[in-house]
């Protein structure tokens, strides 16, 4: 909810959890890059996204290799997922993204399945 | 043995067992001193309040002391004989909180009880009080420190009561029975040296006038009764202690209430005989007291002159072993002893009383559980601190605190007559035998006079003493007794909401998905994640948090490494916490079905000694506690022995019986593991 006035502005702020802070700014970073957001995805559509990974799976070893992480933009979450790979170089928990690809809605969840991604520095 | 250990075992003694608990009761001459003590040693204090407060009239107001000490002694007389009859018919010990309960209701018990724990406290408070002042007599470097003294006898009587009643009962009775022997022997002694050798006796005090206060001046009207209430109710301290034999009635030997009956029966006798003995000898040697806050003072010739005085127990002494001194320090020191023994009345009521009303509810429970030496430790404890801060805040002054004081015990008194007349009335409703019919027609009409007598008392005692302190004891008694009613209520409806209905019992939860914690890999961690995996959950994860890149990296390389069969799951933590981002983990688990269960387990270090445990386990007990307030989260700690426990698990072995209750050595709850036993992992 957009307020114009800057004192309510400023007392909402004032108010607001460190969560809704966090994810303030990182939908304001997703707006600069021209990125989608998160929660305005539907199914089948192909999106660019920024955020970050908030919790990255490590398969065991016997089953398929299957890289897994969530993906968090401070809208929504989605979880990538990279076929035939155990780990890949940079993809860690914390590490900031920007990624593309086909987004399908498998059990109510949002996925992405082997998107292109790019490390963002820092 | 650790030093804590043995300074307990120094102090209380070495435990006893359950089956010992017969081993605690207690024979007629051994229970007499133990619940008799407080009774009796009122006799040291109660002809001194009648006197100084008969002082506020100046000289002629000593002129009623002997009609006050007879009114005294005649509600004695009532207040036994009615006890008589409750010790027969309530012999389970519960006094007048089980007679009030069962004829009035558990208002009417909870108010009984109220008063008397009130009374309990303060029993303590001016017993002690009052034998610091009598101890000034011997000690004079006492004078000035009378609270801190009174404080740390009252820690010693504590620690005495810790030991157990029985012990207290053979340390107790000697001077108890010193104390009777003296003072009737003084009595005894005085009488026959002023009547049989026609001596003339002078008590230290008897050269004195005294002026009173203005408004007792003339001797007529409102201010001769306001007067004669005030002094009659500071007499009437001679009574408290009575109702200890009735609560006291399962501490006897068989026949417990006849014993018990008896007991009390002697008691009454005793106290009567004492508390006449020294009003007679006070009357007869002119023996003076004033009040210790200035309202009257002593005159020699007219003149106003300031004289430190002695109890009249003091006075007495002196006067009459004048020419025998060991008969005064004989009577002195005995009744020393015996007003810190009284407060051992206390010591043995409290803690019954309040395992009672644990029981009932209406107190902690742990007030209810016996301590290593059978007594009710917690109400010995709870005592003691309550009495100690009286002492302190009032320092050790008897006249201050017997303001306080009565009007618990007459509350009681009063109660549990009325109480008792319903009992007889309910009883003879149904009873067919003409004789029996007589026996409670006779019991009826003794509790009816007491009711009216002690009812009678206690309207004076409140009207005359209530702007003088006693509305402190109503503010307490009310406060405890909306505390008690609050904690009842608590338990009341903790019980209903955790009471098992038709339905819920038997709903399994649908699934359970075991989330292990993981801060490193190591033994503990696998220990977890082998049980996790035996537990066979419906989905099984393992969670670490990455609050360090390289810490994280090598966690992640080392569990591939070992090629658990559990997925890892790295979250990030951009504010370098732990606790915010697994929660948030565990809670996102949680919202998909309300009927999942997560079971979050977490490897525990167990740690030989109380630093170590600074230096472990934080976050799992951080996460713990908080895990706790969240709906069908189950927290399993999975224990890890490390080396050092073994320090931890001897001192358990060594405590096997006590380590369950005492918090501190409580770490490591398992005694019988054998010593050598050496970790399979």
């Amino acid at each position: 909810m957009a307020n114009t006035n800057p004192v309510l502005r400023a007392l909402r702020r004032f108010g607001a959890s460190n969560a809704e802070l966090e994810s303030a700014a990182r939908q304001k970073v997703v707006e600069s890059t021209g990125a989608s957001l998160i929660a305005d995805l539907s199914d089948r559509q192909s999106a660019k996204l920024r955020g970050t990974i908030t919790v990255l799976t490590m398969k065991p070893r016997s089953g398929t290799p299957w890289l897994e992480a969530e993906f968090n933009d401070g809208s929504g979450t989605v979880t990538l997922i990279w076929m035939g790979r155990r780990s890949i170089p940079g993809i860690t928990a914390g590490r900031e993204l920007i990624v593309s690809g086909r987004v399908s809605y498998v059990d109510g969840q949002r996925r992405l399945y082997n998107p292109l991604y790019e490390l963002v520095a820092g | 043995m650790n030093a804590t250990d043995f300074m307990k075992r120094l102090l209380v003694g070495r435990k006893l067992s359950s089956a010992q608990l017969g081993e605690t009761l207690l024979p007629k001459r051994i229970a007499l001193p133990v619940f008799a003590s407080d009774a009796l040693s009122s006799v040291a204090y109660a002809p001194d309040e009648i006197l100084l407060t008969l002082s506020l009239a100046g000289i002629a107001g000593f002129a009623f002391s002997w009609q006050i000490a007879l009114a005294v002694a005649v509600v004695m007389f009532i207040v036994v004989l009615s006890y008589r009859q409750t010790v027969h018919a309530y012999p389970s010990g519960g006094g007048d909180y089980e007679v009030a309960t069962v004829n009035l209701g558990p208002s009417a018990g909870l108010t009984v009880a109220s008063a008397l724990l009130v009374d309990y406290v303060l029993t303590v408070a001016v017993s002690v009080s009052s034998g610091v002042q009598n101890a000034k007599a011997i000690f004079p470097f006492i004078a000035g420190y009378e609270g801190v003294w009174a404080a740390g006898l009252i820690l010693l009587l504590m620690a005495m009561n810790l030991r157990g009643v029985r012990e207290s009962g053979s340390v107790f009775a000697i001077p108890t029975y010193g104390f009777m022997i003296g003072v009737l022997g003084m009595t005894v002694w005085g009488l026959f040296r002023i009547f049989g050798l026609n001596e003339h006796l002078q008590a230290p005090t008897a050269g004195y006038g005294v002026i009173g206060a203005p408004f007792y001046d003339d001797l007529t009207g409102i201010a001769l009764m306001v007067l004669v209430a005030r002094s009659f109710s500071s007499g009437c301290a001679a009574l408290t202690g009575v109702e200890a034999i009735s609560n006291g009635v399962p501490a006897f030997r068989e026949p417990k209430s006849k014993n018990a009956a008896t007991t009390l029966a002697l008691l009454g006798g005793i106290a009567i005989t004492m508390l006449g003995g020294i009003v007679a000898l006070a009357n007869l040697t002119g023996l003076k007291l004033i009040d210790p806050d200035g309202h009257s003072v002593f005159t020699q010739n007219g003149v106003e002159v300031h004289v430190e005085h002695e109890t009249a127990m003091g006075q007495l002494a002196r006067t009459i072993f004048d020419t025998f001194p060991f008969g005064f320090y004989f009577v002195i020191a005995m009744t020393m002893i015996i007003l810190f023994l009284a407060a051992n009345t206390a010591f043995n009521g409290f803690p019954v009383l309040g395992s009672i009303l644990a029981k009932d509810g209406f107190l902690p429970r742990a007030l209810h559980t016996r301590g290593d030496r059978l007594a009710f430790s917690n109400g010995i404890l709870m005592l003691a601190m309550a009495a100690i801060a009286l002492v302190l805040i009032y320092n050790a002054s008897v006249t201050a605190l017997i303001q306080l004081y009565v009007v618990g015990v007459f509350v009681s008194f009063t109660i549990s007559q009325f109480g008792m007349m319903l009992h007889w009335t309910r009883h003879l409703k149904t009873e067919k035998d003409p004789k029996a019919r007589a026996t409670m027609m006779r019991s009826r009409v003794i509790n009816a006079i007491g009711l009216t007598g002690t009812g009678l008392v206690l309207v004076i005692v409140l009207a005359a003493k209530f702007i003088y302190g006693a509305y402190l004891a109503v503010i307490a008694m009310a406060a405890i007794f909306m505390l008690m009613r609050g904690i009842r209520n608590h338990y009341t409806k903790v019980a209903r909401e955790t009471a098992v209905g038709p339905m819920d019992a038997r709903l399994l939860p649908s699934r359970v998905r075991a989330v292990i914690m993981v801060q490193e890999v190591n033994k503990p961690t696998m220990r977890a994640v082998n049980f996790a995996r035996a537990t066979r959950a419906s989905s099984i994860e393992a969670v670490t948090v990455s609050i360090d890149d390289a810490e994280t990296r090598a966690t992640v390389a080392s569990w591939d490494a070992q090629d658990l069969e559990v997925p890892l799951k790295v979250i990030a933590s951009p504010y370098r916490e732990v606790t915010g981002p697994f929660l948030n983990y565990v809670k996102g688990l949680r919202s998909d079905n309300p009927r999942d269960v997560v079971c979050v387990y977490i490897p525990e270090y167990i740690v030989g000694h109380w630093w170590e445990q600074l230096l472990h386990n934080q976050t799992g007990l951080i996460l713990k506690t908080r895990l706790n307030f969240m709906q069908g989260v189950m927290v399993t700690s999975v224990p890890y022995q490390l080396a050092s426990s073994q320090y931890a698990i001897d001192r358990a072995q060594r405590n096997v019986a006590a380590a369950w209750r005492r918090p501190g050595t409580g770490q490591v709850r398992m005694g019988d593991r054998p010593r050598d036993t050496t970790e399979p992992e």
